[in-house]
């Protein structure tokens, strides 16, 4: 006998549930949602050789279904059309990549959230360049010197 | 797609193959390892995602894994969460949490354990995993002293996580190489040996 698993409508993935955010591509600004908590999952399997020499259509279909992961339906057929127009020298597949990168960052504190009530970290994260994190401490180092100055004057 | 998959084992969890499950009453199988390691290495990581999708069969990935890509489609990670906690017991004959704990304490001191399986006739090699489960589980209340320890490393090994922990599973105090090391020696000293 099967277990059966039923999907709860009310906690479920629903792209309207966070504001849209504005995100300019190439002079153009597009409107991008939330990514479902599936993404990195899609993005996983756009570097898995064996699957991809299994199906050689799959990762056009992949970043069609990225694309729509953070897009509406016509805004992301756009953005494909210029993906697979050889002439086309600023979407491709890696600016399309940061593109999603982008959006997730700004989504961090949501996606942490839900990735936290499944117990893992959110794949989505990017690690921290050495440099950037320097500047950071070093921001947060002035920042709070600048209080403590101004509490003593 | 060929006719719907059944189970065969109805009785206990199952040692490896396939392992039906439904969605909204949508027919899916896993196909899962019989290597029992496997399965505890995915526990011991806390990778549920290398169970639910990851050992999807065959003939359900392409269809599982479009729904999971489908934005309007409410099968998403939180789903396949769900799945790989309510599946757990078919699989590891215990919950996940404590498949999680189990194999970590393994892991940790598979030196003891290992010992322990083989002066048990037990082979942990190409086992099961919800054998691996039981023979972690003996192997543990075997170091126990009293009944009050053994209800405090129950407690330890099934207490549901609140909320579900964002780290690797921790061994269960008293069972460190360093412990078990100590306990050895002092069995080792009781009978008079270990020099």
């Amino acid at each position: 006998m099967a277990t059966d698993f039923v999907l709860d409508a009310d906690t479920g993935y629903d792209r309207n549930e966070l504001p849209t955010v504005p995100i300019r591509v190439d002079g153009k600004v597009y409107t991008a949602h939330c990514p479902k908590d599936s993404l990195p999952v899609l993005m996983a399997r756009l570097n898995d050789a064996e699957q991809i020499k299994a199906d050689p259509g799959m990762p056009e279909h992949l970043v069609s279904q990225i694309l729509l992961s953070i897009f509406d339906q016509d805004d992301a057929d756009e953005l494909m059309t210029r993906l697979l127009d050889m002439g086309e020298r600023k979407v491709t597949l890696a600016y399309v990549i940061h593109v999603v990168r982008l959006v997730a960052d700004h989504y961090e504190t949501d996606l942490e959230a839900q990735y936290a009530e499944m117990g893992v970290d959110n794949p989505l994260r990017r690690e921290e360049v050495p440099a950037n994190r320097q500047a950071r401490r070093a921001k947060k180092a002035a920042t709070a010197a600048k209080k403590t100055a101004a509490r003593k004057a | 797609m060929s006719a719907p998959p059944e189970r065969l084992a109805a009785f206990g969890p199952i040692d490896g193959g396939l392992l039906p499950f439904t969605v909204d009453g949508q027919q899916y199988a896993l196909d899962v390892p019989y290597d029992g390691r496997v399965l505890a290495g995915f526990a011991t990581a806390g990778t549920w995602t290398a169970l639910v999708p990851g050992c999807l069969h065959a003939d359900y990935e392409a269809q599982f894994y479009d729904r999971l890509g489908d934005p309007h489609d409410k099968l998403g990670l939180r789903a396949c969460h769900h799945i790989a906690l309510g599946l757990s017991e078919e699989i590891f004959g215990v919950p996940w949490w404590a498949a999680a704990r189990l194999s970590a304490t393994v892991l940790e001191s598979w030196r003891y354990f290992g010992a322990w399986a083989v002066s048990h006739n037990f082979d942990p090699s190409g086992a099961p995993a919800h054998r691996l489960m039981s023979a972690a589980l003996a192997w543990v209340g075997s170091r126990v002293q009293d009944e009050k320890e053994a209800r405090r490393v129950e407690t330890e090994i099934f207490m549901p996580p609140k909320p579900m922990g964002k780290r690797r599973m921790k061994a269960m105090p008293g069972f460190s190489p360093a412990e078990q090391d100590a306990a050895f020696k002092a069995a080792m000293a009781a009978l008079g040996g270990g020099g």
